[in-house]
């Protein structure tokens, strides 16, 4: 039985050297790239999932079961990506040698040379769900506690209706305190807006009491 | 729609042929090199199967690689195809029944396939002895049987073109005389037959209308217009053909289809033409010889669509149904029935081969132009009552739409809306998009809603060559902002049969109506490259220039250059010389009273390229603003920018002495010829994708050596000083400075494109459309080549990011979220009236448009902007502030009287 093989691949060579020898072209054999998509139960919608090859060299459609092939493709070297939607799947290299023999890898883009091997036939599975977007900021009381300034802002407020209870009611620090009063007291020679109407419009038929 | 899949771009995703079964359809695409079956239910692949063997040519065949798809119709599930040397059968199971190698050589070619219940039948052409080899495979198992030849008359060309095939049957159109070539389908039977039909004329097509192992019809159309319809019948028990003339008098420009359908009596003959603005039916059944039952139908189009281009018509379940695809790209379904043709579906697929695209603002609103109106005007009296009257018709106008509002309600709201979507916006983000298809349809699309203001269907349209592209120039003849005029674009391109002949077209981009004054289809020379005046001529208007073969600028209308051109600025021209590969460049020369409307150029420059060939030139958007001259270092000194305006960006490709292919990328300067940068790039694959904005440069390609996607950014700076800070010129002296980094990209590209805004204040992104379907935004800041690979307090202080060679990507910044776009060609981006946003839209196989906000939303309030909470804690404040006014005086009034 295997002699009958063998002799099969010398005939089929044979004529592989014969016509390469009359014609230009050479032959290359072509292979099939085989693999599986695993989604998860409840989501099982392969519609919109493509499987390209090398950025869109070779596109694949998956079979109802998750499988995919992607026939006809010469030895090389390729990046094959599982693109959906909704899911997010880890691309993986395949290597096809001239013999044909798959080794599949995993695609590290800044050290090349660098080899982890994965399981051919190529499974995929969900490694995450893309997001898309930001979660719009939405005004709650709770955030506002958890603010470091407001609660700043509450810590100083209470110190400031505290600390005047607390503090012993000596004379000098009342007078301090007062002079502290003075700071907020409005400036008196800063001119005032609406004396500056008044007298623009000179509207008042009411005179306006003296400042003691 | 309810699935739709997308091939590969490239020969091995195009449809050869689908035939149809129950279930799902076999597709056959790659020349006959992959055949897939997918469900019609999902969409859903049910199995595949390709070739097992490539040619990996040697020397590039010239030849156009020939495939021949059959279906066998003595056995319906087997498919038959033949590529070039290679034939093989599959089974609609997904089983591949056999596949073998046909040797080819120079001269001996595969031509046509054939099929019998027994066998396959391959005819291939000898072109040294001048004879067809016809060779039998056997059905089952591929193997060769017996073959026979047959004197030929044919090149292998014109037997692709002239003839077809049918049952056992080679057709082959000689002049007025059409050739009956009868294969003999048995073994026991070997001579071949030859029967002729003679036509009136030149026979210009063979169509076979409909086929079957027992039954056919075919279609002879001459030169002269006239159409003939043939019958084949086949004699019982051998394998011969009669045929009979059909009585049918037919419209030279009438297309035909033939539907059967079980229900059906016999077989129903389906004439169409169109005409104008209508398409004609006439269905009729085919009863031996002659046409009964002849009814008319007619459909008034929407639009003109030219010609028909391809006819099916089809009877499910009783319903008669016509498909046609019209010279426009338009798709249309037609239902016909007792009561007459009906438009059931219009796609215009025309948009999936988008070319160009430019964006017209909307016209202003009549208040305001009326605001416009108000300063116009001269002299003190005339100002003052424009103002007042003006004023006064504001008024007006408000206290009626008041009116308007309280007595009608919402009742003319759609009417209202309808206008409004014309009119501007108050930050002008709603624009017209004007596109032209490769077809020749124009379309102007408004961006708020997608939808078509109006289509304009150019019938002899040819697109022009730019590299190795196809172009049309399309421009702004008028802009939107002279109110008083209607805004104008102009297209130009060649003549579909005539190449040499130019036609421009000028249109409003509003209403798409011509304007017949700035129209033609006859320019007195042949257009080598065409482009815009600096200067408005007559009402605003803009003129064309054109440079044609012997090197002569014209206008167009013709005006003096010296109203076209500046004459204090010197004008430059560059060319591009393809059969020498050189950039040539020009100088204008402007006497300010001279009157010519055409002169000669002097060639002032010259940069030519020696074993690399030019593939792309790529030049800065037209809206490109500067902001600001420098870059504001870590500490407080200034690195000044080199912002030429006058430069392009070059790529070329070629192989070097260690046969290593290499990709090169030049900033060529287009005033004085000399190059600014140079980038050599080895074992790199184009598309080279480029974006050139302010003083930098971002391109991307293929890096085979690595096999991974890489952008380069370099950004050009003048130093530490400026040599003229008020305007530039490529004459100054100045040796830009240049930066460079790489990256790594993590997807593939597209296309690539910069965001543009009014000022050019907001921060750069660069929007990149990748083949997984996406459109990603990244800050131009990522590609900054200034990233530091260690970072020092300066450079945090600048605000630079430490140097990271992989770009990552987060998709939060996909703009189109999970509505992917796929085969995206170009991206367009165009500047609204807000500094913040820039619009964005994505053409190629799929359109998208949205606006993106490089700098975040700085200039306007969020979409949730609570204007409730301020207006109320305003009111409370105010309010609030009375009452504490109150209780502080009666304060102040009791404190005095202690």
């Amino acid at each position: 039985m295997s002699n009958v093989i063998v002799c099969c691949l010398f005939y089929s060579v044979l004529i592989i050297i014969t016509t390469s020898s009359t014609t230009s072209t050479t032959k290359a054999p072509l292979y099939t790239i085989e693999g599986q998509i695993v989604l998860p139960p409840d989501e099982n919608n392969l519609g919109n999932i493509r499987i390209l090859v090398d950025e869109g060299l070779y596109i694949g459609v998956p079979h109802v079961d998750g499988t995919f092939t992607i026939s006809g493709v010469p030895s090389g070297s390729y990046i094959v990506s599982v693109n959906s939607p909704f899911h997010i799947f880890e691309p993986v290299r395949i290597d096809i040698n001239k013999k044909g023999k798959i080794r599949a890898r995993a695609v590290n883009f800044i050290e090349p040379g660098k080899v982890t091997t994965k399981k051919y036939p190529l499974r995929f599975e969900v490694h995450s769900k893309p997001n898309y977007f930001q979660k719009r900021e939405v005004y709650r009381v709770t955030d506002l506690f958890s603010n470091p300034l407001v609660l700043q802002a509450t810590l100083l407020v209470v110190s400031l209706l505290l600390l005047p209870k607390l503090m012993p009611q000596g004379e000098d620090l009342q007078g301090a305190l007062q002079q502290t009063n003075g700071l907020f007291q409005p400036n008196p020679n800063m001119p005032d807006i609406t004396d500056w109407f008044i007298r623009l419009f000179g509207a008042p038929t009411r005179q306006r009491p003296a400042r003691n | 729609m309810r699935w739709r899949k997308v091939f590969e771009t490239n020969e091995y995703g195009k449809i050869d042929r689908i035939i149809w079964y129950d279930q799902e359809s076999v597709i056959i695409s790659g020349q006959g090199r992959r055949a897939r079956s997918l469900r019609y239910a999902d969409g859903l692949e049910v199995w595949q199967l390709a070739a097992t063997t490539t040619n990996t040519n040697s020397n590039q065949d010239t030849v156009a690689k020939h495939c021949q798809v059959i279906k066998n119709r003595y056995d319906p599930g087997t498919i038959h195809i033949l590529s070039d040397d290679l034939l093989w059968s599959v089974s609609s199971y997904g089983e591949m029944l056999w596949s073998i190698e046909i040797p080819i050589k120079s001269t001996l070619k595969n031509l046509f396939l054939l099929s019998t219940s027994q066998y396959v039948i391959v005819g291939s052409l000898d072109s040294n002895s001048n004879q067809l080899q016809v060779t039998y495979y056997s059905k089952q198992d591929g193997q060769q049987a017996f073959s026979s030849s047959l004197p030929w008359s044919f090149n292998a060309k014109d037997s692709l073109n002239k003839c077809s095939t049918m049952n056992n049957l080679i057709l082959c159109s000689n002049n007025d005389e059409l050739s009956i070539i009868t294969i003999p389908t048995t073994t026991d039977d070997t001579n071949v037959k030859t029967r002729h039909i003679k036509a009136s004329s030149k026979i210009e097509q063979i169509r076979i209308l409909y086929e079957s192992t027992t039954r056919s019809v075919i279609l002879i159309k001459s030169d002269n217009g006239e159409t003939k319809i043939y019958q084949f019948n086949k004699k019982e028990s051998t394998s011969e053909w009669d045929f009979n003339e059909l009585n049918i008098q037919m419209k030279s420009n009438s297309f035909i289809s033939i539907a059967t359908d079980k229900n059906l009596a016999g077989q129903q003959i389906l004439e169409a033409s169109a005409n104008d603005q209508k398409l004609n039916f006439h269905v009729s059944t085919i009863n031996e010889q002659t046409l009964t039952n002849t009814r008319s139908y007619s459909v008034e189009l929407p639009e003109n669509m030219g010609e028909i281009e391809y006819l099916a018509y089809s009877v499910v379940k009783n319903t008669q149904l016509v498909t046609l695809r019209m010279q426009d790209g338009s798709l249309l379904v037609i239902k016909l029935a007792d009561n007459g043709a009906e438009l059931i579906l219009h796609r215009d697929e025309a948009l999936s081969s988008i070319i160009s695209v430019e964006t017209f603002d909307l016209s202003l609103s009549i208040t305001q132009m009326r605001i416009e109106e108000e300063f116009g005007g001269t002299g003190m009296f005339s100002m003052f009552t424009k103002r007042i009257s003006s004023q006064v018709s504001q008024l007006i106008s408000f206290f009626l739409r008041l009116m308007d509002l309280f007595t009608h309600g919402n009742r003319n709201r759609d009417y209202l809306d309808k206008q409004a979507a014309l009119v501007r916006d108050e930050f002008n983000l709603n624009k017209i998009l004007i596109v032209v298809t490769s077809v020749g349809k124009v379309f102007g699309i408004l961006t708020q809603s997608g939808g078509i203001l109006w289509k304009n269907f150019f019938p002899n349209f040819a697109p022009f060559e730019h590299f190795n592209a196809v172009h049309v120039p399309l421009f702004h003849i008028r802009s939107a902002a002279h109110y008083t005029h209607e805004p104008l674009a102009s297209i130009v391109y060649r003549d579909r049969n005539s190449l040499h002949d130019t036609h421009i077209r000028t249109f409003n981009p509003y209403t798409g109506d011509l304007e017949n004054n700035l129209t033609t289809s006859s320019l007195p020379y042949h257009v080598k490259r065409v482009f815009l005046s600096t200067q408005a001529v007559d009402e605003f208007c803009k003129v064309l220039l054109f440079v044609d073969t012997n090197n002569k600028i014209h206008t167009y209308p013709p005006v003096p250059l010296s109203r076209a051109l500046s004459t204090t600025i010197p004008t430059y021209i560059y060319l591009f010389d393809k059969s020498e590969q050189a950039f040539v460049g020009y100088y204008l020369s402007i006497d300010e009273n001279d009157q010519k409307t055409s002169t000669n150029l002097k060639e002032v420059w010259r940069v030519s390229f020696q074993n690399e060939e030019v593939i792309n030139i790529h030049t800065r958007l037209s809206s490109d603003r500067v902001h600001s001259a420098g870059i504001v270092l870590g500490d407080r000194s200034v690195l000044y920018k080199y912002t030429n305006p006058n430069l392009i960006a070059v790529v070329t490709e070629g192989i070097d002495y260690q046969k290593v292919p290499f990709v090169n990328i030049y900033l060529l300067d287009t005033v004085t010829g000399s190059l600014k940068l140079s980038h050599t790039h080895k074992r790199v694959k184009s598309p080279v994708h480029i974006v050139l904005s302010e003083n930098w440069i971002v391109y991307t390609y293929y890096n085979q050596r690595y096999r991974r996607y890489e952008a380069v950014s370099s950004s050009l700076f003048e130093g530490e000083a400026q040599y003229n800070y008020s305007t530039f010129s490529s004459f100054d002296p100045i040796e830009p400075v240049i930066q460079s980094k790489a990256y790594i990209l993590p997807y593939g590209v597209n296309a690539i494109q910069v965001t543009t805004t009014e000022k050019g204040i907001t921060s750069r992104d660069i929007i990149m459309a990748t083949p997984n379907g996406m459109l990603i935004e990244i800050p131009w800041i990522l590609f900054d080549p200034r990233r530091p690979l260690d970072l020092t307090p300066m450079d945090r202080e600048e605000g630079l990011i430490m140097y990271t060679p992989e770009i990552m990507v987060n998709f939060e910044s996909v703009i189109n979220y999970y509505k992917y776009v796929y085969n995206i060609r170009g991206i367009h981006t165009v500047a609204t009236g807000l500094e913040s946003t820039s619009i964005v839209f994505a053409y190629g196989l799929d359109l998208f448009f949205t606006r993106v906000f490089p700098s975040r939303i700085f200039d306007q309030l969020k979409d949730d902007f609570d204007f409730m909470i301020i207006g109320w804690s305003t009111v409370a404040f105010v309010v609030g502030s009375f009452v504490a006014k109150r209780f502080a005086s009666i304060h102040q009034t009791k404190k005095a009287w202690k």
